[in-house]
């Protein structure tokens, strides 16, 4: 079943009109992009900063709601986990209460309930009940990023969009992180996009891949096939400059 | 021509006493590179400060010596101390976005040390900054020398800071998780930079990262950091080949790998 | 390692300091409420301007008024008029720096505007035309110094609330569907909390010198009420032939500035 489909979506950013000055279309930053996701599946998104990736995202959880072409998902909202771990929790906050949070603005949930889930969900990213009453700046890196993939499943989406979710981290604690993701992956059967420059991670994590560079995706196909047998002069640019080439 | 010798940084407060960095040893020839590798709080980053002599002398306790060419960084004078740093050891940051003053031109950054440490006239300088920017491989170094830090990219600025770094001819170069806020292209790129000025310059480069993978391309010798101990140093061929400590093994079956059918994930 | 140390006794000692400063002037401002040893209104026409002594432990002023009973008197109401002056300002410069930052766009561009106008003026003419309007005494004077410190909270919550909106964590709360209120004020709002104590620290110290400034001018509180800052203006005249008179009513308005300034910098540490 098609869990996300995205038609011809294009995004630019405008100066506002201020004054004298008048509305301007400065820059295109997604030219008509064109792809769509199954339930259950790991699609990796790759490119440079600045080609349009974590754009692409915001759309998708909406975040960002000026653009033009059609996102349509089927399922609850999508949710995110962002790249800083160290930035992405309220340091004012208990653990618990970044938790709780995103079923406490639903209004539908009772507080015992809530607990419960929280504790169940704290349980399967592999932290301890205790932490429930800490703040984030007594957690290390890993647990706050599993903080973070916590709260993001609290509301059961079909769909996780991780931007840059393991570039922050240390290679062990990486490992852990990319093997909690897979293994939440089949318990909850979910669909993640996977936005990555790290091609080594990609090619662990994900089943599909795309590569995009300037707004447009540029290739796009299995991993395997991707990562053997690129087709585009930039994929492969890619692929030389983090040593894998060689390594093939 | 640098030597390290049971180095040990302790860090006290009133409740707890911490060593972070233990018994530190390390001999480093001219123009070798030498690859110092450890997940955060390893103590890398506070080996690296202090053999810059950028640790503050009266904040911790520091045991041992550091020789740099028969003069021990720790208890030389101020001025002895000064009169390396920018000259003989010169040092790159991490995050290229706030290692450059945003208000002032790159060519005045790059001439700075030129301007502490020599006293040559302004043509000469000039001269000077756009040879060492050239050897970083920037093209139009004469824009770019009137130009500001926000008008260039990451890779760029980094590119202005080794070559800020590179311009007295330092003997030792320290390179602090240079490469890890760039792209991959880029990151490539400033490798082989590095490998460059270590062919023509000679001069001997100290890479603290925590990507394997890089240390493995660029590195003759590599020490292996783990709560502030070295816990494996040889050459690099042999750790990737041959690790012996559990650690090691860990860190490195910890980087992705490519095979034609996708191994399981490693147990950590 | 020894500087770490000697940092850390900075510490408690600016806590310890502090804390005995301001606890002797709330004893004393409490104390006032119930008690003062005479009435500080009442007028002897015999005892004039006398130094310390047994009768009157501070001396008198002009007016034969004993000095210990007007300066109890007077630094309660320096502290609650500081302390009302504060609580208007902070409570609307939060709301207005909040809005205006989180907001953003036409409305951040009225609210500023109308704060740069406000800042154009010095706060004592501003206060000066409030009071011109408002007639003079304690809640008027509370009112055009209250409106007066708005605008330097509403710039310093703004700031804040700017820095904070463009966080991860702000993001991440939006997404998982918070309301605008509840991010502004549930989310963002306390994590202002490091900057808002300063600022509401030097609020209240600049609060107690702008009352006495005021009341030195003769706009603020109105003769027979007790002010700090009055009874300085009061006893201008007599600094040569009796300097005690002037000296008390200095040094409680010094200790009370003081105190609470030392308090604060030991608590922003911690937080």
């Amino acid at each position: 079943m098609k869990l996300l489909e995205i038609e011809d979506l294009k995004v630019g950013f405008e100066t506002e009109a201020f004054l004298f000055r008048k509305k301007q279309k400065d820059k295109e930053v997604l030219k008509g992009v064109t792809f769509s996701m199954e339930e259950n599946q790991v699609l990796g998104l790759v490119g440079e900063s600045g080609c349009g990736k974590s754009t692409l995202a915001k759309v998708i959880v909406g975040m960002n709601q000026t653009y033009q072409g059609q996102v349509q998902y089927h399922g609850t909202k999508p949710q995110m986990v962002f790249q800083d771990p160290y930035n992405s929790l309220n340091p004012s906050k208990t653990i618990g209460f970044t938790l709780t949070e995103p079923l406490r603005v639903q209004k539908k949930w009772k507080q015992a309930e809530i607990r419960k889930k929280a504790f169940s969900i704290l349980e399967s990213v592999g932290l301890d009940e205790k932490l429930f009453d800490r703040y984030p700046h007594q957690l290390s890196g890993g647990q706050r990023q599993r903080v973070c993939i916590a709260e993001a499943l609290m509301t059961d989406p079909k769909l996780l969009v991780l931007d840059e979710a393991v570039s922050a981290l240390d290679v062990t604690v990486q490992a852990q992180i990319i093997k909690l993701l897979l293994q939440i992956r089949q318990e909850r059967n979910l669909a993640m996009l996977f936005i990555s420059h790290d091609l080594r991670v990609v090619y662990q994590m994900c089943d599909q891949v795309m590569i995009m560079e300037q707004g447009k995706i540029i290739e796009m196909g299995d991993t395997q096939t991707i990562f053997y047998n690129p087709k585009e002069a930039y994929t492969k640019k890619l692929l030389e400059a983090s040593g894998i080439a060689d390594e093939i | 021509m640098l030597q390290v010798e049971h180095l040990t940084i302790d860090f006290q407060d009133d409740k707890t006493e911490e060593t972070l960095v233990h018994d530190f040893c390390l001999t480093m020839n001219p123009g070798e590179i030498i690859g110092l590798v450890g997940e955060s709080g390893s103590g890398k980053t506070l080996t690296a400060l202090s053999i810059a002599g950028l640790l503050k002398r009266s904040g911790m306790k520091k045991q041992g010596a550091i020789y740099f060419e028969d003069t021990d960084l720790l208890t030389c004078s101020r001025t002895d101390l000064r009169n390396l740093q920018g000259k003989e050891i010169t040092m790159v940051f991490q995050e290229p976005m706030t290692s450059l003053n945003p208000l002032k031109k790159i060519g005045w950054q790059v001439e700075e040390s030129l301007r502490i440490h020599t006293s040559l006239s302004k043509q000469e300088r000039y001269q000077l900054a756009i040879e060492s920017m050239k050897a970083v491989e920037l093209k139009e170094a004469e824009l770019i020398y009137h130009q500001y830090p926000h008008q260039l990219s990451g890779g760029m600025r980094q590119r202005i800071m080794i070559a800020a770094a590179m311009i007295m001819n330092p003997k030792l170069l320290i390179a602090d998780e240079i490469t890890t806020a760039l792209d991959v292209t880029v990151q490539a790129q400033i490798i082989e930079l590095l490998k460059k000025l270590n062919r023509e310059k000679k001069t001997a480069i100290l890479f603290i990262s925590h990507d394997l993978s890089l240390v493995k391309r660029l590195c003759h010798r590599v020490l292996v950091m783990q709560q502030g101990n070295v816990v494996e140093e040889n050459t690099s061929l042999e750790i990737f080949q041959n690790p012996k400590e559990e650690y090691t093994r860990q860190l490195i079956a910890a980087i992705p790998k490519f095979d034609k059918k996708r191994k399981e994930l490693p147990e950590c | 390692m020894k500087v770490r140390q000697q940092f850390k006794r900075t510490i408690s000692f600016n806590r310890i300091v502090g804390s005995l400063i301001t606890g002797l002037m709330v004893l004393l401002i409490f104390v006032g409420i119930f008690y003062t040893p005479y009435d500080p209104d009442a007028m002897n026409a015999v005892e004039k301007l006398q130094g310390i002594s047994i009768r009157h432990i501070l001396g008198t002023d002009h007016l034969g008024r004993d000095l210990l009973s007007r300066i109890m008197e007077g630094s309660k109401t320096t502290f609650f008029v500081a302390f009302f002056t504060v609580l208007i300002g902070a409570s609307i410069g939060m709301v207005l720096g909040a809005l205006s930052g989180y907001l953003g766009g036409i409305f951040d561009r009225i609210i500023m505007g109308i704060n740069d106008v406000m800042f154009a003026f010095p706060s004592i003419l501003l206060a000066l035309v409030m009071i011109a309007l408002l007639g003079t005494g304690k809640i008027q004077v509370v009112i055009a110094l209250g409106i007066a410190f708005v605008p330097s909270f509403t710039r310093i919550v703004r700031a804040e609330f700017i820095r904070i909106k463009n966080m991860d964590y702000i993001e991440n709360a939006k997404l998982i569907g918070v309301k605008p209120l509840r991010i502004m004020f549930v989310h963002i709002l306390p994590n202002c909390k490091t900057v808002l104590l300063s600022a509401i620290m030097i609020g209240f110290n600049n609060a107690v010198l702008a009352e006495a400034g005021m009341s030195f001018l003769g706009i603020g509180v109105q003769p027979p009420d007790a002010s700090l800052g009055r009874m300085l203006s009061e006893s201008q005249s007599y600094l040569f032939s009796s300097p005690m008179y002037i000296f008390f009513p200095g040094l409680a308005i010094i200790l009370l500035v003081l105190g609470l300034s030392l308090l604060a910098e030991s608590l922003s540490k911690d937080l």
